[in-house]
């Protein structure tokens, strides 16, 4: 029965993941930006819905917007000011990703000064427990799990079936390709970093009513995103989303039988699982370039 | 006051042997190493282990740590090093997060979140160190030690192909050169390295706990070589000079303890990010004087 509720939540806790690991695969896949910075997208969304809500009284409509405006700003405003100089310098990928390292460090500890080190969560409907039969799990739970279920495959429509989705894959693709064509790939990196961080900004918003928020959530969340990322192979958006549900319901599962203290050694187990057994990823094609 | 420099001395000197020892992974091999405090914490682990139950003789303690943090090394970095560069660093990360969890859960060989205490002062042929200047003297001699195995290195016939696998990787294959095994080798000396800098560090505190080992600390070893300036021997010493000398200044000036930590964060990220804009080869770059001479 413990399995049940657990496995339970972690599909809940896997929709979060997936949605964030998406927005990480978009991004990668079409601008080939590690952007290890994504992890703070997460938390700022996080945190300027719950100050909003919290210590403005925000209708928590308008919350939503300012969390989804924030999240666009930072995701394109980190890439305009420190990726894209060092694009024009043909910066080395340690370059950039050090610089995006640097940010991620920077803006954590600027929430820690804003915020303190402690715990935030919020209680309301959306934290109420729901019970079916044995089973409890909180409206938030599902509202998660739902929003997944909607937001993905609609990433993967835009994808598949507009003017915009062929281009983020010819950019995948070959992005000399796209330039040697005439186009200017600039507007649309522009456009990723923005669909991309949009991504969390659902997972963001109800953070504080399932776990709470910290600013160190935005290192923990930026692996995680990674990890599934690579699990399902790191060219595959829907790869990220099953990558991000698998290590969802592998650290919530993993619980049954292990005691809490590994809950973030599991995800990290998995992905060096991966790396050794099949680096290309669950739904990887291309495989390593090495 | 002397007390306080001798110890600020001490804690720089251990800080250079590990920045010179992620260097060898960093800027000479190419690569990207996020998991340096595992190998630290097991070399002060060990050496710790070994100092409590068999003998404080440092050099046969450290000798002991080498060996088990250099295989350690070599046994992560068979499967690691054979995925691309981008998984490398999270793999990297992951390994650190186990190895953390390790270092906490495993009671029975590391003391878990407690730690081991009572660590001996350190014996070097027959004398026993208690006091901190001749401790400073003993990581002296360990620093030198380790410039001199580098420049050994990084003169040596292994030394120029990771630097050609660096420079152009696939150069370097068609002359032959096999890069897995090269960033094999390199990451077991920086392994075992790292494990002088722990060996030095748990004699030193008398007392190692998981909190020296995390996340944090091996970004911070990783702040050091990139603020410096990776791939030379200069550089990883002026960041390890920046990042320890740097929180005592702070403390002069009296900034309170709470802001302090985020504080200097802050400032080590915004030089990475900097320093990546504008000067991507590091402090160093100021006064290029190792670096052109290994171009």
């Amino acid at each position: 029965m413990l399995f049940w509720q657990l496995l339970l939540q972690g599909i809940a806790a896997g929709a979060g993941y997936a949605l964030i690991a998406v927005g990480f695969a978009l991004i990668y896949s079409t601008t080939r930006t590690f952007h290890f910075a994504h992890g703070v997208t997460y938390a700022l969304a996080a945190y300027a819905y719950y100050a909003s809500l919290q210590t403005l009284h925000w209708h928590p409509a308008a919350a939503i917007v300012l969390a989804a405006c924030i999240a666009v700003l930072f995701g394109v405003g980190v890439d305009a000011l420190v990726y894209q100089p060092m694009r024009r310098t043909a910066a080395s990928f340690l370059t950039l990703f050090a610089a995006s390292f640097g940010v991620l460090v920077v803006a954590v500890n600027c929430l820690v000064l804003v915020f303190g080190n402690s715990f935030y969560s919020l209680s309301g409907t959306l934290s109420r427990g729901v019970e079916y039969g044995p089973f409890v799990v909180s409206l938030a739970n599902l509202t998660e799990i739902a929003l997944a279920a909607v937001l993905i495959p609609l990433v993967l429509v835009i994808m598949h079936r507009t003017r915009l989705g062929t281009f983020f894959r010819a950019m995948a693709d070959n992005n000399e390709l796209v330039e040697v064509f005439g186009f200017t790939s600039r507007r649309y990196v522009r456009l990723a970093f923005a669909i991309g961080s949009l991504c969390v900004v659902p997972a963001a918003v109800l953070a504080p009513y399932i776990g709470g928020i910290q600013p160190g959530t935005a290192t923990v969340v930026t692996l995680v995103a990674i990890a599934a990322t690579i699990i399902g192979g790191i060219d595959s958006i829907a790869g990220a989303a099953l990558g991000g549900l698998l290590l969802g319901v592998a650290e919530n599962v993993g619980i049954w039988k292990l005691s809490s203290a590994w809950k973030p050694a599991i995800s990290f187990g998995i992905l060096l699982l991966f790396l050794v057994l099949r680096p290309r990823g669950m739904l990887g094609a291309r495989g390593r370039r090495a | 006051m002397l007390a306080y420099l001798l110890n600020l001395a001490i804690l720089l000197g251990i800080a250079v042997i590990l920045a010179w020892s992620l260097n060898v992974l960093i800027g000479f091999a190419g690569i990207f190493s996020v998991m340096h405090a595992v190998f630290y914490g097991v070399g002060a682990y060990v050496a710790a282990q070994f100092a409590l139950h068999v003998s404080s003789d440092f050099v046969l303690s450290t000798m002991v740590a080498m060996i088990v943090t250099g295989a350690l090394a070599f046994l992560v970095a068979v499967p690691v090093l054979r995925v691309r560069e981008e998984y490398f660093v999270v793999a990297a990360i992951g390994f650190q997060m186990v190895a953390s969890t390790i270092f906490i859960t495993w009671e029975s060989a590391t003391g878990g979140m407690g730690g081991l205490t009572g660590i001996p002062p350190a014996k070097v042929f027959g004398f026993e160190l208690i006091s901190p200047a001749a401790y400073l003297v003993l990581t002296l001699v360990c620093a030198l030690i380790c410039v001199l195995a580098l420049l050994a290195v990084v003169r040596s016939p292994f030394g120029r192909a990771l630097k050609a696998l660096r420079d152009d990787e696939t150069a370097a294959i068609a002359l032959g050169k096999h890069p897995v095994k090269l960033r094999l080798i390199a990451t077991t000396i920086g392994g075992a390295m790292a494990a002088i800098g722990g060996s030095l560090y748990a004699f030193y505190v008398s007392f190692v706990n998981p909190e020296s080992f995390t996340l944090d600390y091996s970004v911070l070893l990783m702040a050091m070589v990139i603020i410096g300036g990776a791939g030379s021997l200069l550089g990883p010493v002026l960041g390890a000079l920046f990042i320890t000398v740097f929180p005592a200044l702070l403390n002069f000036l009296q900034v309170p303890s709470s802001v302090l930590g985020p504080v200097q964060q802050i400032v080590y990220g915004m030089m990475i990010v900097l320093l990546m804009l504008f000067m991507p080869e590091g402090l160093v770059s100021a006064g290029k004087l190792i670096s052109r001479r290994r171009k």
